[in-house]
């Protein structure tokens, strides 16, 4: 019995893998179809930025396409491109000459630690938010908290970044404008970056806390006594950490789609910066390459998630 | 009468709701009443008369725009004026209280223990005698000697074992005042006696009070001492229990059907569902044969999982059985499909259980009450609306609610439309599936007299389902019993009331009101 429960584990495991890098090749293939439909070119994108840019020699332009493998017909293309990622090697940028690998490496922990940092923000900031209005006597202040997180995602990423900038860079010189170095260059930006993420969870929490307390079991928990506070860690907060859980996929999607805005918006070295230079120049190794590893992220964590959940509510598996 | 001191007076009781830009709705205004120790008062009103919110009051959570005036003297203290604190330390500790819903009212992400183990040391009890006392408990409820069970979630537990549960959380603090909310809503008949008996004997062993809030006027009359009804709010009526009539004293004698002549014969009838992965396939109905007389009702009683849902699904054709064979006025509609089942659904039509849930929120009454006339193309469009509005004044609705969703509608109304729909096509049989069980007391006897009114007038044959004793006494003719899906045995309404064959439609009949109304006269334990 036991054994033929494994077997079954096993073989659910088996088929989220084969979904998983099914999700991969067509993210691959979507992006690679996508970059050769649209205009432009990448040799004379990168030619026009050199110093004498208007007279690309013809010559000179079709060596290096064929060097890049640009002259072969599209299925070459794409055979070739699927070939060389299936064996971890994304080519090298079509800009700077350097290995995609190598390059998403290097910029990689950049992007990770301000994606951590803001997300720990934000998960403090939704939550309470989220407790504080939940508990919050009925009135105007509740009305006004309650309105903070549909305000937190209207809010342009852009505009958030300059406001602090202006407020906490330049009129109180506090940190610094831009830069990678230390945690006082991550403050703003991870401020900024937290902001649309943390209300995005304070409306998760929000509705999950308002649901799980309209349930009998809030009033019966309450009738033994047990008190507010405990009421909340103890019986509601637990739902809350299901439903974001669940939700975690869309909010690591928030985060990066966030860091390219941000990024750019505080000359912050990463993975944002670096896809949004990539598709400028069309660089389209770096891009493939951008796009695989935000889609590896999704998969796995959503693989994470289907695999905590039953550690998490004991209503599901078994 | 030298009687001891009341655990809990409620003296003036007013309960009245603040909205934001409306004027204050009194809910329950000038209720007194008192409980003794080992007392149990009965609390008996329809939805909406007020009950929930003199429960409130009682266990110290009222809602936060509720106003309370009057005194509630707990021990001699007065709860009503006492400090969110105060209250809070008497919550579970002095008033326990044991929530409807079982199935919603524990915790669904703590086990079993913990829930008990926290109404202990929430008020302060030290963890290893914590430890000690909820296994206590758990052997109390009966649910000890299982370290599976304790350890378990909610879940996991059938609905008797969780309302168990409440009630061991209820009294785990040895309260003065044990508050229990319709503590058998959603149970079988067996097991909520079981639960009944407990907390029965618990009362009486702890010498607690107990106030008992029910719709149900037969648990009122037979658990409790005295019986307190309710209406918008005030008290109608204190009586002792003894003085209260039995409800449903009328057994009707419906007119008896010729023998011999069945609109409906169920032949042999067999149906397995497969088991789970490994397991052996599970017979949901095992060899049942019956009859509907032509204008009678059969009942079919039993409790959830004794097949009668199943046997109605394989009479109106949605599910095949393995064998046996289902005759509509002699002829053999086991197998029927296509175009001639779907003719059959012209002559068998189904009332369903919850009229929530049964009617598209989207189409207006008469929509939905023309609904199955346009399938099968009766008349033209203006000679079906006049049979609409027809069907609406013969099931007693305002012809102006054809014009409105069901939103508007209250359940009882809601199960009118239902009626009119499946009256619709003039059907020979009508399925009754546990047609008043989602209704109060009042509505479900007004729908029983409209289904009866109907079936003198048209000649309707009912083949009704429920676990309800009393209802299936009052409303059918021929009754068929029930067992995990086995035949238990059958007859004329009568005969299997008043002289039972089976052990177990005795055992059935025991939890019925009516029927224990005769065999123990409210015997109160001793």
């Amino acid at each position: 019995m036991l054994r033929r429960e494994m077997v079954r584990r096993a073989g659910a495991l088996a088929v989220r893998l084969a979904q998983s890098v099914a999700v991969l090749w067509a993210a691959f293939t979507v992006v690679f179809l996508i970059l050769h439909v649209l205009p432009g070119d990448p040799v004379s994108i990168m030619l026009s930025q050199s110093e004498d840019g208007l007279s690309a020699d013809p010559a000179q332009v079709a060596a290096l396409r064929a060097r890049y493998g640009l002259d072969r017909p599209l299925p070459v293309q794409y055979g070739i491109a699927l070939y060389r990622a299936l064996h971890l090697d994304f080519g090298q940028s079509i800009q700077t000459g350097q290995p995609v690998l190598a390059t998403l490496r290097d910029v990689l922990p950049g992007t990770a630690a301000l994606a951590s940092v803001a997300f720990a923000l934000a998960l403090l900031v939704g939550i309470a938010l989220a407790v504080a209005t939940h508990h919050a006597p009925e009135g105007a202040t509740k009305a006004a908290l309650a309105a903070l997180p549909a305000l937190g995602t209207a809010l342009p990423t852009f505009w958030v970044g300059l406001l602090l900038l202006q407020v906490f860079s330049f009129h109180w010189p506090l940190f610094p404008a831009m830069g990678n170095d230390g945690w006082r260059a991550l403050a703003l930006p991870a401020a900024t970056l937290a902001i649309p993420t943390s209300a995005r969870i304070a409306q998760i929490a929000g509705r999950t806390l308002a649901d799980a307390a309209a349930q009998p079991f809030a009033t019966a928990v309450a009738a033994r006594g047990v008190g507010r506070a405990r009421l909340m860690a103890v019986h509601l907060l637990p739902n809350v950490a299901i439903s974001l859980v669940t939700m975690s996929g869309l909010i690591a999607g928030n985060l990066l789609a966030g860091s390219v805005v941000t990024e750019t918006v505080f000359s912050r070295d990463g993975i944002g910066r670096l896809a949004q230079l990539a598709v400028q120049t069309k660089d389209i190794p770096v891009v493939e390459g951008v796009v695989l590893l935000a889609a590896s992220l999704f998969v796995a964590i959503n693989l994470a998630v289907d695999l905590l959940y039953p550690l998490l509510d004991p209503r599901i598996g078994k | 009468m030298n009687a001891p001191s009341p655990v809990l007076a409620v003296q003036e009781l007013a309960v009245t709701y603040h909205l934001p830009g409306e004027p204050p709705v009194n809910a329950v205004s000038g209720v007194s009443f008192s409980v003794r120790p080992g007392e149990i008062l009965a609390i008996v009103g329809e939805s909406g008369s007020g009950k929930s919110s003199i429960v409130s009051a009682l266990i110290g959570l009222k809602a936060p725009n509720a106003r309370i005036g009057g005194r509630i003297l707990l021990e001699g203290e007065d709860i009503a004026a006492a400090t969110p604190q105060r209250l809070r330390a008497l919550r579970g500790r002095r008033i326990g209280f044991v929530p409807q819903d079982a199935g919603l009212s524990l915790s669904p992400l703590r086990r079993i223990d913990a829930q008990i183990d926290e109404a202990l040391r929430v008020h302060g009890m030290p963890r290893h005698a914590a430890r000690a006392r909820t296994a206590e408990i758990l052997a109390d409820i009966g649910l000890g000697g299982s370290a599976r069970i304790a350890r378990g979630y909610p879940h996991e537990l059938s609905g008797g074992m969780r309302q168990r549960v409440l009630i061991g959380i209820g009294i785990a603090n040895d309260p003065a005042l044990l508050v229990a909310d319709e503590p058998t809503s959603g149970l079988d008949v067996t097991v909520a006696r079981r639960i009944l008996d407990y907390l029965d004997g618990k009362i009486r062993e702890k010498g607690m009070a107990l106030v008992i809030v029910t719709h149900d006027l037969g648990i009122a009359t037979r658990r409790a001492d005295r019986v307190l009804t309710v209406q918008d709010g005030k008290i109608v009526e204190t009586a002792p229990a003894l003085s209260i009539p039995p409800p449903r004293s009328s057994p009707a004698a419906p007119a008896p059907a010729q023998p011999g002549e069945a609109v409906l014969m169920v032949a042999h009838l067999v149906k397995h569902f497969p088991g789970r992965r490994g397991e052996a396939a599970h017979a949901a109905v095992d060899d049942v044969s019956f009859h509907v007389p032509r204008h009678g009702t059969t009942g079919l009683v039993g409790e959830s999982g004794s097949g009668k849902t199943t046997i109605a699904r394989i009479v109106l054709g949605l599910e095949t059985p393995q064998s046996g064979a289902v005759h509509l006025n002699g002829h053999d509609i086991t197998h029927a499909t296509g175009e001639a089942r779907r003719l059959l659904r012209r002559r068998m039509q189904i009332v369903y259980q919850n009229p929530y849930a049964s009617l598209n929120p989207r189409l207006s009454v008469e929509d939905i009450i023309d609904e199955p006339m346009r399938a099968f193309q009766v008349a033209d469009p203006a000679a079906r609306r006049l049979r609409v509005r027809a069907l609406l004044d013969r099931v007693g609705l305002p012809r102006r609610a054809g014009q409105q969703t069901p939103s508007f509608l209250s359940g009882g109304q809601r199960q009118r439309v239902a009626i009119a729909r499946a009256l619709a096509l003039e059907p020979e049989l009508v399925v009754l599936d546990e047609p008043t069980s989602a209704l109060d007391s009042a509505t479900q006897g007004q729908i029983l007299t409209l289904l009866r009114d109907l079936q003198a007038g048209a000649g309707t044959s009912y083949l009704f389902i429920s676990h309800d004793l009393g209802l299936v006494r009052e409303f059918s003719d021929h009754v068929v019993v029930l067992r995990r899906g086995r035949l238990v045995e059958q007859g004329a309404v009568r005969q299997i009331f008043e002289c039972p064959a089976e052990a177990y439609t005795r055992e059935l009949l025991n939890d019925s009101s009516l029927r224990c109304w005769h065999l123990s006269p409210l015997g109160k334990a001793s």
